[in-house]
């Protein structure tokens, strides 16, 4: 059974079309990583999930169960940690916990044990008393997942939770959100930082101007674009000839040179160095330095999605 | 229910804005009203002329004298403030060496023969009427004299007219050319409406408290009011914990400001507590469906909706009579011509219910205003309700 299931999701905004016949599904036990440019709909889909906004078409299920705003017996079942941080200012760390862990659990003595957990899930203990404005952007991140966390949810949608933190924080929260997959919560991730996604997320769907443009694990993702590996070799005075040659090369879909550095791009498939190496050789020519690296989702994200600059 | 009350009522209750407005800047304004006001009261108010008496002699007419004396300077509300002495020279140095003082002697008082003669302090002058304590001083001898005068004469023409208790009574019963008559509960001053004004307005600006709680309710107002829509409590119990802790929260501030001006600023309210408890309540109600329904207000960030609000508390204030005499006759101007302004002005009717307990002796004005409030809490919910019941939006 789906944990979430959205089939023909339309949303429209006047007459800019949101989400376009979206699709997604999404098993138990699954991370599932939405990527997407600017704009591109991933919050919008969120909130339509959460029934936060209306939509124009489509059906959205979660646990089997068609959603609407007054299920609150599967409200209850899912958690969320916002893209900005949405506490209140006057409440201290084990208030703000409690308030928003009480929007699901009524009974105060469980609801006590749910928050000290998420209080020492997200390594805030030392905080507790603190108001959010004390709070570093780091720690401010860490209230904002607790909050979303603290009553257990069976399915939790993370949007884009490490944005604006250092380095430490952000392997804690990505260390936290694999722990708690490990426990058993379904998790919905959404971000732009691309290693990210590829280091925690099971399943992966690029969706771009509302639409699903691909879906899968991050290896099928990069042989879904074709994409090899990407190679730069240190060259003294490479005839053009000899670029061409490399450039013509039947796994190579693009060869550039500065000068000094030939940088070249292969489709997937194994001894592109050895191929490449073997043309320079047929001109005299003995690279120095070589660096080769297999392609990222950063590449595959932006093979889909274009390079345009986006609002 | 009770999380979402006990953290609203928590938050309200720490935002330093909603606590200026709804309760430091209240006492602030009742303590300069008592600044102001107080020194106005006070000089309405006669208080006990000091006097020296010289000694009357052992003589019939210098123990009704002394007699007199002695009931002029007795009780709560005595007249004077009387200073026995031996000699008219020691009561002439006694208000020779207090002239110029606060509380100086008005002057003297010595029984020369059956009549009283006074000589007032230095700088004063029977025939300036200004200087109304000694005009006062010399009234009471006056009056004392006169009354001497007739039961001398009566004693003299008939003095058995002398032994019937009803004549007796009537000779000593105050001559007045004028009769106070109480026609109202309480005792009317001046001041009393500008503080009944100045309630309407502080409490209005309580409604600070429900516009914050509101834009924090709704999930098109606020990142905090999204992540609050879409937990798994009941939107209908959201909005009702919501409102009963702003209005309890506005209810305890406009209470605590109404005890403050009546039992440390001592301004009337009647003798009914209950009744002005009630009006607070009601009011509090009024200010926080008035804060709902700014909030309600679409593409209006929520600075846009407190100015709002503050300019319709300011403006309904105005026609209270809050500012001032020129602004009180306009306001019962307008009450006079057209009185459905006063109807919807919720600040007047704060106000006239407050006014209602204090000079009424009937309860049914106080209950019209009463009704008035509950009416206009009522509408304004009503015009928030869709905003207010709103769980999903075309947009965020």
């Amino acid at each position: 059974m789906d944990v979430v299931s959205v089939k023909n999701l339309v949303k429209r905004y006047g007459n800019t079309i949101a989400l376009d016949h979206f699709n997604m599904s999404i098993a138990q036990g699954e991370v599932f990583g939405l990527l997407g440019p600017n704009g591109s709909g991933k919050t919008t889909a969120i909130n339509c999930i959460f029934q936060l906004l209306t939509y124009d078409k489509g059906e959205i299920e979660l646990f089997g169960q068609p959603m609407s705003p007054t299920r609150y017996d599967l409200k209850r079942r899912i958690g969320i940690v916002p893209q900005n941080v949405a506490v209140f200012e006057e409440l201290t760390v084990r208030e703000n916990i409690d308030y928003f862990c009480g929007l699901y659990i009524e009974d105060a003595k469980q609801r006590r044990t749910c928050v000290e957990d998420a209080i020492g899930f997200v390594g805030l203990e030392d905080y507790v008393k603190h108001r959010p404005r004390k709070l570093s952007g780091g720690l401010l991140r860490r209230l904002n997942i607790a909050c979303g966390i603290a009553h257990k949810p069976e399915l939790a949608f993370f949007d884009e939770p490490t944005v604006a933190v250092d380095p430490q924080s952000r392997a804690s929260i990505l260390e936290g959100i694999q722990r708690m997959n490990a426990e058993g919560m379904t998790v919905v991730y959404t971000s732009h930082y691309m290693e990210e996604v590829e280091d925690i997320c099971s399943r992966i769907m690029i969706m771009d101007k509302g639409r699903t443009l691909a879906i899968g694990t991050n290896a099928q993702l990069k042989v879904m674009t074709g994409i090899g590996e990407r190679i730069e070799m240190d060259v003294l005075s490479l005839p053009e000839a000899a670029r061409a040659k490399v450039q013509g090369l039947e796994c190579v879909q693009s060869a550039e040179y500065d000068g000094r550095v030939l940088r070249i791009v292969c489709s997937s498939g194994q001894h592109n160095v050895a191929d490449v190496l073997g043309v320079l050789r047929t001109f005299d020519m003995q690279p120095g330095r070589i660096w080769a690296e297999p392609p990222t989702l950063n590449d595959v994200f932006l093979e889909i999605t274009g390079r345009d600059l986006r609002d | 229910m009770w999380n979402t009350f006990k953290y609203t009522l928590l938050w309200l209750v720490r935002s330093p804005g909603i606590l200026v407005w709804s309760l430091l800047f209240p006492l602030v304004l009742s303590t300069v009203f008592m600044l102001m006001f107080g020194p106005l009261e006070e000089m309405g108010q006669l208080e006990p002329l000091r006097v020296a008496v010289v000694q009357p002699n052992d003589t019939p007419e210098g123990e009704a004298f002394e007699s007199f004396i002695d009931a002029m300077d007795e009780g709560d509300d005595r007249l004077l403030d009387v200073t026995m002495v031996a000699s008219e020279d020691e009561a002439a140095r006694l208000v020779r060496d207090s002239a110029g003082e606060d509380d100086g002697y008005v002057g003297y008082v010595v029984l020369d023969g059956a009549q009283p003669r006074v000589s007032v302090a230095a700088g004063s002058s029977l025939s300036d009427t200004d200087d109304l304590n000694g005009s006062v001083l010399v009234l009471i001898m006056d009056e004392y004299t006169s009354r001497a005068s007739l039961v001398r004469d009566l004693i003299e023409r008939d003095p058995a007219v002398l032994a019937d208790p009803t004549v007796m009574a009537s000779l000593f019963e105050p001559v007045r050319a004028t009769v106070q008559v109480q026609v109202t509960e309480g005792q009317p001053k001046e001041s009393t409406r500008f503080y009944y004004a100045m309630l309407g307005m502080t409490a209005l600006f309580g409604g600070n408290a429900g516009l914050a709680a509101c834009v924090r309710l709704k999930g098109n107002s606020s990142a905090l009011g999204a992540r609050r829509s879409i937990g798994a409590t009941s939107h209908r119990a959201a909005i009702a914990a919501t409102l009963l802790a702003s209005w309890a929260l506005s209810f305890c501030c406009l209470a605590i400001t109404y005890a403050y001006m009546r039992y440390v600023g001592g301004v009337d309210f009647g003798p009914n507590d209950a009744a002005c408890l009630a009006v607070v309540a009601a009011a509090s109600l009024v200010a926080i469906s008035l804060g709902c329904a700014i909030s309600a207000i679409p593409h209006v960030p929520e600075e846009g909706k407190n100015g709002i609000l503050t300019g319709i508390v300011c403006f309904a204030s105005l026609f209270a009579g809050l500012y001032g005499q020129p602004t009180m006759e306009l306001a019962d101007t307008i009450a006079a011509a057209f009185p459905p302004a006063t109807w919807v002005n919720p600040a007047a009717q704060i106000s006239q219910a407050f006014y209602s307990i204090m000079y009424y002796d009937t309860a049914a004005p106080l209950l019209e205003h009463l009704a008035i409030l509950a009416a206009m809490a009522v509408v304004l919910f009503l015009l928030s309700a869709r905003s207010l019941r709103r769980q999903r939006y075309a947009s965020i």
